[in-house]
C-alpha cells in the first residue's frame, strides 16, 4: 500500500474572471522512501498541488477536493484542528521555495528549528534544543548555528537549516518545493546528496518539486510531467527519460541543455494556456506539433502499463 | 544588510551608546531614584493631608525657597520654632490663693529681613476662674515691652492661637511704645517689624526699619487661682524663606507635593502608554490577520474614537464626577484603546503576513496565536517600543492638563495641580516664582528624558534612522 496516495485532486482559486484551475483531476502515490518528483514550468500547478496537500490554503479557494490518503487514512476528512494536529509536520513536513525567506528573521535558529516540536509535543526547552541541535547535526551543520540568526547564514546553510526543521519531527513524507532553486550549482549538490543520505537512512518519501529535469532524475524514482493544472504523464524515472510517450514530455526533454554534444537545446514554441479558460479537451494541443482532431476531446491517462495523457497512445504511439 | 536588533537587551545597550540614550537613562534613572526616595522623605500620610490646612500651620505663608540666599548679601529670616517643651517654665507658689509661673523662651535673630508673621500658642487649663496672662517682649538692646495682656479663652486640650503680628491690642501696645522710644507715627502698626527694628525714629515703617540682631526673650507670665491650674505655650516666628521648593498660599510645603508629583507622573505616563499602545498594537495586527469584517469593526472604530475630541469630553466629565486619579486613567485609557498606532500597525502586519515564513510556520501547525504573536507581532517592535517612550510624555502632558484645569485627583498633589492652584492664585502677579517653576520644571524634565529615550531608540530600532 502506498504511503501517501492522493486521487482526483482539484483546487480551484476564485479571481474576479471567473475560476483558476491551478490544479484539476491530479492522481498519484508515493510509497515509503520513495520520490516522486512533479516537473512542469512555472503556474503549471506544482506547488498548488503541495498547498492542497498540506492544506496550506490562501482565502480565495474556489473548489478543494479529491482524495489524501495518508498511511491508509483520507485526512481530507479531517477538520482544521486535528489536520493541524496529526497531519502538519508529524506526517507531511514541507521545504518551502525560496528557503531565504521561510525562515523568521527575528527569531534564532535554533528556536526556530524546534518550533514544530513545541507546537505539537508538551516538551521542555532544553529538551526541544537538543533535539534541534541533533538535527542541525544530521544535515550537516556546527551546533553553533543554534545561536545564529538567519542572515548570519549563507544561503546553502539556511537551506540546510529549513531541511533540518522539515525532518525534526520525523515524518513520513516531506514535500520539497524547489529546494535548490536559489542555490548556485556546488551548493545544490551538496543539498541534493544530503537528501539522497536521508531517504536512505529514514526510509522518508519526498515529493520533490522542480522545474529541472537534470536534477530531478538525481532524485526521483518516479516523474510526474504536469502541464496546466494537469497530470500528463507519469512513470518510473527510466520509463519517462528513455521512452518518454506525451509529445510534452519529449518536448521538455529536448529543451534540456547537454552540457557535451552538438544537439542544440529547443524551445516549445507558444506559451501556456489561461487556467481560467483553459483549451477544450487536451490543453497542450494549441501547442502540440502531433495534435488532431481527436485532441480537442479530453484524452484519458492509461494506455496499458503507461500513463500518458495523450490520443496519440491509442494508436499505439508517436509518428515520431 | 545591517543586523537587525532583537530583544530589549541589545536595544538598550545600543541605545547607550548614543549621547540622547544617556541622557535619556539618565534622565529616567534619577526620577526612579526620586520615586523611591520620595516615601522615605515624606510618607504617604504626609501627602495626604495636602487638602487639610491645619496641617501646614507651622510653615511661612508663599515663602520662597531658603536657598535664594547665596544669590544675595542678604540673609533671609528662616522659621523660628520654640516648642512646648522649649519653655523654660518657673513657678512660685507661695500664697495660697494663687500661684504664679513664668514661661521663658529666648532665642536668637541673626537675619538681615524682618520675620513674615508672630504667633503664640497656648494650653491652658483652669477650673473656676481663668489665669491672668502677660507677654512681655526683651530685646538685645536691653528694652522691654508688655505687648499682650488678657485672659485665654480656650481651655485645653484647645489651643489658643494669638496671631501676635496681626492683633489690634498688641499693635496698639507696639505703638505706645515705640512713640515712647521716639519713633515716628504710622497708620498701620506692623508688630513683627517693629519689635525686631533698631530703635530709631523710622522704626514703625517697614521700609525705614532696620533689624537689630541679637538674642530675643519672650516671657509669659500667668497668674493662676488654683494650685491645679496648669500653662504651655508654643511660639513661631514665621520665616520669609522655607525649605528646598518654598510654600503656597495655604502654607503647604511644595517640596513634598513636587516629589510626590514624580511617582504620580510616571506611573500615569507609564501605566497609559503601555496599555493603550500594547491594546492597539494587539488589536491592528488582529484586524491585519483576521481581516473582513472584524479589520472594518477595528478600522472604522479607530476612525470614530481618532475624531471624538478626548479633552472637552474628559473635562466634562471631570466636571461631573471628580474622579480620582485611577478613574482619569481608566478613562484615558478607554479612549486611546485604538488610535493612530492601529493604523500603522495594520499596514505593517499586511506586509508581513504575506511573507513566506508565515506560510511555513502555518504548514508546521503553528496556531494562528502562535503566528500573530511570535511572528507577526515582534515585526512591528521597531516601530513600537519607540512609540511606547514617545507616548509616556503625552500622556504625562495629559495628566498635567486635567489636573490644571482642576480635575485631577483631590486628594494627591500632582505638578499639573500644583500649577492649576498657582495660576489660580495669582502666583504670577505676587512674583511667586517657586510656585509655578518647579512643577513646569519637573513636567519638562520626565517628557524630556522620555522624548529623549523615545529617540534614541527609534534610531536603533529603526535602521534607516541609523547614522552609521
Amino acid at each position: 500500500m502506498a504511503l501517501l496516495e492522493v486521487k482526483n485532486l482539484h483546487l480551484y482559486y476564485r479571481t474576479s474572471r471567473g475560476p483558476v484551475r491551478a490544479v484539476e483531476d491530479v492522481s498519484w502515490q508515493i510509497g515509503e522512501g520513495e520520490t516522486l518528483a512533479l516537473v512542469g514550468e512555472s503556474g503549471c500547478g506544482k506547488t498548488s498541488t503541495a498547498s492542497a496537500v498540506t492544506r496550506v490554503l490562501p482565502r480565495n479557494v474556489h473548489r478543494y477536493d479529491g482524495e489524501v490518503w495518508l498511511d491508509g487514512t483520507n485526512v481530507m476528512a479531517y477538520d482544521e484542528e486535528e489536520f493541524r494536529k496529526e497531519v502538519r509536520w508529524k506526517g507531511i513536513s514541507m521545504v518551502f521555495q525560496g528557503a531565504m525567506n521561510s525562515l523568521n528573521p527575528v527569531m534564532k535558529i535554533g528556536y526556530q528549528v524546534y518550533e514544530p516540536l513545541t507546537t505539537h509535543l508538551e516538551i521542555e526547552k532544553e529538551e526541544a534544543l537538543d533535539r534541534a541541535r541533533e538535527a542541525l547535526k544530521s544535515v550537516g551543520l556546527p551546533e553553533y548555528t543554534v545561536k545564529r540568526y538567519p542572515h548570519e547564514l549563507s544561503g546553502g546553510m539556511k537551506q540546510r537549516v529549513v531541511i533540518a526543521m522539515a525532518l525534526i519531527m520525523r515524518p513520513k513524507i516531506v514535500i520539497l518545493d524547489e529546494p535548490t532553486s536559489a542555490l548556485d550549482v556546488m551548493t545544490q549538490a551538496n543539498i541534493i546528496n544530503l537528501l539522497k543520505k536521508l531517504k536512505q537512512e529514514e526510509r522518508v518519501g519526498y515529493l520533490f518539486i522542480t522545474h529541472d529535469l537534470a536534477l530531478a532524475s538525481e532524485l526521483a524514482d518516479q516523474i510526474g510531467i504536469m502541464y496546466a493544472g494537469k497530470l500528463v504523464e507519469i512513470g518510473t524515472a527510466e520509463e519517462i527519460y528513455s521512452d518518454p510517450k506525451h509529445p510534452y514530455t519529449q518536448l521538455l526533454l529536448k529543451s534540456v541543455p547537454l552540457l557535451r554534444g552538438t544537439r542544440t537545446p529547443e524551445s516549445i514554441p507558444g506559451t501556456p494556456p489561461d487556467l481560467i479558460n483553459p483549451p477544450e479537451g487536451c490543453r497542450f494541443r494549441p501547442r502540440c506539433p502531433f495534435a488532431f482532431e481527436k485532441c480537442t476531446q479530453e484524452p484519458p491517462i492509461k494506455w496499458g502499463d503507461r500513463l500518458a495523457a495523450c490520443w496519440l497512445l491509442e494508436k499505439g504511439g508517436m509518428a515520431a | 544588510m545591517a543586523a537587525p536588533i532583537v530583544g530589549g537587551k541589545a536595544a538598550v545597550r545600543e541605545a547607550l551608546r548614543m549621547k540622547s540614550g544617556i541622557f535619556g537613562f539618565g534622565m529616567l534613572l534619577f526620577m526612579m531614584l526620586v520615586v523611591v526616595a520620595v516615601p522615605i522623605i515624606a510618607p504617604f500620610d504626609t501627602v495626604r493631608a495636602w487638602g487639610d490646612v491645619s496641617v501646614w500651620t507651622d510653615n511661612p505663608r508663599a515663602a520662597a525657597p531658603d536657598w535664594i540666599d547665596t544669590f544675595s548679601d542678604k540673609k533671609q529670616a528662616r522659621n523660628i520654632l520654640v516648642e512646648w517643651d522649649e519653655f523654660s517654665i518657673a513657678q512660685s507658689n507661695t500664697s495660697p490663693v494663687f500661684k504664679i509661673a513664668i514661661l521663658r523662651a529666648r532665642f536668637d535673630f541673626t537675619y538681615d529681613t524682618f520675620p513674615q508673621e508672630l504667633r503664640l500658642q497656648m494650653l491652658s487649663n483652669w477650673s473656676d476662674r481663668k489665669p491672668l496672662i502677660t507677654v512681655d517682649w526683651r530685646r538685645p538692646d536691653g528694652q522691654s515691652l508688655t505687648i499682650y495682656s488678657l485672659s485665654p479663652d480656650r481651655l485645653a486640650p484647645q489651643v489658643e492661637t494669638l496671631t501676635l503680628s496681626s492683633r489690634p491690642d498688641v499693635q496698639a501696645n507696639v505703638r505706645n511704645w515705640a512713640l515712647g522710644v521716639g519713633a515716628d507715627d504710622v497708620a498701620d502698626v506692623r508688630p513683627h517689624v517693629s519689635l525686631y527694628a533698631v530703635q530709631d525714629a523710622g522704626m514703625l515703617e517697614p521700609s525705614r526699619a532696620q533689624v537689630l540682631k541679637g538674642t530675643y526673650t519672650l516671657t509669659v507670665q500667668a497668674i493662676m487661682f488654683n494650685q491645679a491650674d496648669t500653662l504651655l505655650a508654643r511660639f513661631t516666628s514665621y520665616g520669609t524663606v522655607f525649605g528646598l521648593a518654598g510654600t503656597d498660599h495655604l502654607r503647604r510645603d511644595l517640596l513634598i507635593g513636587l516629589l510626590w508629583g514624580a511617582p504620580v507622573a510616571l506611573a500615569f505616563g507609564a501605566a497609559a502608554a503601555v496599555v493603550t499602545v500594547m491594546s492597539q498594537v494587539i488589536l491592528g495586527a488582529l484586524g491585519a490577520y483576521y481581516g473582513g469584517r472584524f479589520d472594518e469593526f477595528i478600522q472604522r472604530s479607530t476612525d470614530f474614537v481618532i475624531i471624538l475630541p478626548a479633552l472637552p469630553i474628559l473635562v466634562l466629565i471631570g466636571t461631573l464626577y471628580q474622579p480620582g486619579i485611577l478613574t482619569v486613567l481608566f478613562i484615558v485609557i478607554l479612549f486611546n484603546i485604538v488610535g493612530g498606532t492601529t493604523k500603522v500597525v495594520r499596514s505593517i502586519a499586511l506586509q508581513t503576513k504575506e511573507e513566506l515564513y508565515i506560510e511555513a510556520a502555518r504548514s508546521y501547525g503553528a496556531s494562528r496565536r502562535r503566528v500573530l504573536f511570535r511572528y507577526i507581532m515582534p515585526r512591528t517592535m521597531p516601530y513600537t517600543f519607540a512609540l511606547l517612550a514617545l507616548s509616556v510624555p503625552s500622556f504625562i502632558f495629559l495628566e498635567a492638563s486635567l489636573s490644571f484645569l482642576g480635575l485631577g485627583d483631590p486628594v494627591l498633589p500632582t505638578w499639573g495641580s500644583i500649577m492649576g492652584d498657582a495660576s489660580r492664585n495669582g502666583a504670577v502677579y505676587n512674583g511667586i516664582w517657586w510656585w509655578i517653576a518647579f512643577p513646569a520644571f519637573g513636567i519638562v524634565f520626565a517628557t524630556v528624558a522620555f522624548a529623549f529615550l523615545g529617540y534614541s531608540f527609534d534610531k536603533v530600532l529603526n535602521p534607516r534612522l541609523r547614522e552609521e
